[in-house]
């Protein structure tokens, strides 16, 4: 602190306060105070808006705000300056409340002076200053608990499909003479499919962790999303021969300002999912609708559900890690957590529904642009008269 | 190798069909009868059968994971006297000692060569005819 200014901001709306608050604050001796006074909660928060402020000397009671509500909403606006609550003498209960609520100190109107004022500031603003630091240090801690448990579970799931290609290709070199061509076939083929899941598996690491940390850009293009969903589900219905896929688009479908490859790619881990959870011959269902200013695109499937204690968690990565869904979950659980982070960066929402024994309803929702379908590019030749047209798909 | 006539018959317990596989061929094309479970429960009924002269088992198993086949296994008279190796993807050290301390006869990590899986079985059975 040493001889930089400490900004005070004094919220009270007592003008005959304030003045006398403003001399003793001139008369503190050593490290110098700027004082800046609002006579309103809402001026108050609106200086502390533009930062800047050291901490916040508070009277409770305000003509626009009354009690420890005041105090809340100071914190909320900015709750790493330290705030020293003023009270009346017969006000001090309320005052010890206000501590408890997360004020560094309080001060009893009418026993201030220049001392305890300075006294009760600075210290307010360094134990202020060590809270946070614990704060920050426990959310390191945290955060570091996660990271330690993400690499136990990539190490674990990037050693199933390496040990499918170390087995099988060992036993390839020992055993060649005794093994069958039929056998060496289905057992490189294993080899293959197990390096597509271990790329699969990096891919999906690598996206979580540009998007946790920003990096990953979308290239936004506004698109159809009929046309895509007949793609998506066209080539999802090869990947899974064994199940029907369904496409059920409503008419007069929105334009989207979408990143179309992110989306796909939110729909394709959707639709595996719903497979990969679903018996063979069983049939799952992609719809798109516009709702509520939203396009609405949902993924249904007739598998064993979700339980509902569950149901919370199933977007949240370090659940997916530690409670595996399914038998074969081909994956570190990211799947989910992925989609969720690629809807909320278009600014929409994903949630779902299920029922034990009946299926589990996946849905997200991409905010509407205002525009009429004519305007999408890379659909030129093709009708825009709004009625929906079903493609090959 | 195993003489004919007395084929030892080993019990994998592992839920990844491929790894499954891959076990089960090896240890046929060495001589073994092979007997498969997809997961614990499976695993135990199959060992209650009888006739198991070992088992490999996976640790991350549905159903009834591999810890729980383990104690199950030791704390019954009828099977607590059957080897029995882990295959496990889980390197990690305290898991190693929590499965050596349980008394599994060997404690294998993934990914591992046909080679080192045939060593590991044939050693523990060797060990086990000469008690």
């Amino acid at each position: 602190m040493s001889n930089k200014a400490v900004k005070v901001l004094l919220i009270e709306d007592n003008p005959g306060y304030s003045r006398l608050i403003r001399e003793i604050l001139a008369e503190a001796k050593g490290s110098p105070f700027e004082l800046e006074c609002a006579d309103r909660l809402a001026t108050g928060l609106a200086c502390l808006a533009q930062g800047r402020i050291d901490v916040v000397l508070l009277d409770l009671g305000l003509p626009d705000s009354q009690g420890l509500s005041t105090l809340v909403k100071v914190q909320a606006e900015a709750s790493t300056v330290p705030v020293v609550v003023l009270t009346g003498l017969d006000d001090e209960t309320l005052a010890v409340d206000a501590v408890q609520e997360g004020a560094q100190d309080y001060l009893v109107k009418g026993q201030v002076d220049s001392s305890l004022l300075r006294h009760s500031i600075l210290y307010a603003i360094e134990r202020k200053r060590a809270e946070e630091k614990a704060r920050q240090l426990e959310s390191l801690r945290e955060l570091e608990q996660v990271r330690s448990q993400l690499l136990a579970n990539v190490s674990h799931e990037l050693r199933t499909p390496l040990t499918t290609i170390k087995g099988y290709s060992t036993m390839l070199l020992d055993y060649d003479r005794r093994l069958k061509h039929d056998e060496k076939q289905e057992y490189l083929s294993a080899i293959d499919r197990a390096t597509d899941r271990m790329t699969e598996l990096v891919d999906n690491l690598l996206d979580m962790s540009r998007l946790e940390a920003g990096l990953l850009k979308l290239e936004k293009a506004p698109a159809r999303i009929s046309k895509l969903l007949r793609e998506t589900a066209t080539d999802a219905q090869v990947r899974a021969p064994d199940h029907q896929i369904l496409l059920e688009l409503k008419n007069g479908l929105p334009i989207v300002n979408i990143d179309a490859r992110r989306i796909r790619q939110v729909v394709d881990n959707l639709i595996d999912n719903a497979t990969k959870y679903s018996k063979v011959g069983s049939t799952v269902t992609v719809e798109a609708k516009s709702q509520d200013s939203e396009l609405v695109i949902s993924v249904v499937d007739q598998g064993n559900g979700i339980p509902r204690e569950n149901l919370e968690n199933v977007f949240d990565r370090m659940f997916n890690l530690e409670h595996r869904l399914a038998q074969d979950p081909g994956g570190l659980g990211l799947g989910l957590a992925l989609c969720k982070a690629l809807v909320e960066a278009h600014g929409g929402r994903i949630w779902v529904e299920s029922e034990l024994g009946k299926g589990s309803s996946f849905y997200f929702a991409l905010p509407q642009e205002a525009m009429t379908e004519g305007e999408a590019y890379g659909e030129k030749g093709q009708q825009s008269n709004g009625s929906h047209h079903r493609g090959r798909g | 190798m195993v003489k004919k006539g007395s084929k030892a018959t080993v019990l994998i317990i592992e839920d990844e069909d491929d790894i499954r596989t891959f076990a089960s061929r090896v240890l046929e094309l060495e001589g073994y009868h092979v007997l498969q479970a997809v997961d614990g429960d499976e695993g135990l009924r199959l060992a209650r059968q009888g006739g198991i002269s070992l088992v490999l088992l996976d640790l991350r198993l549905p159903v009834r994971d591999g810890w729980a086949v383990l104690s199950q296994m030791k704390g019954d008279p009828e099977l607590s006297s059957i080897p029995v190796v882990v295959f496990t993807a889980s390197a990690a050290a305290p898991q190693r000692s929590r499965a050596l301390a349980a008394g599994v006869a060997d404690y294998l990590v993934k990914p591992l060569s046909a080679a080192s899986l045939k060593k590991s079985i044939s050693r523990i059975l060797r060990q086990k005819r000469r008690r």
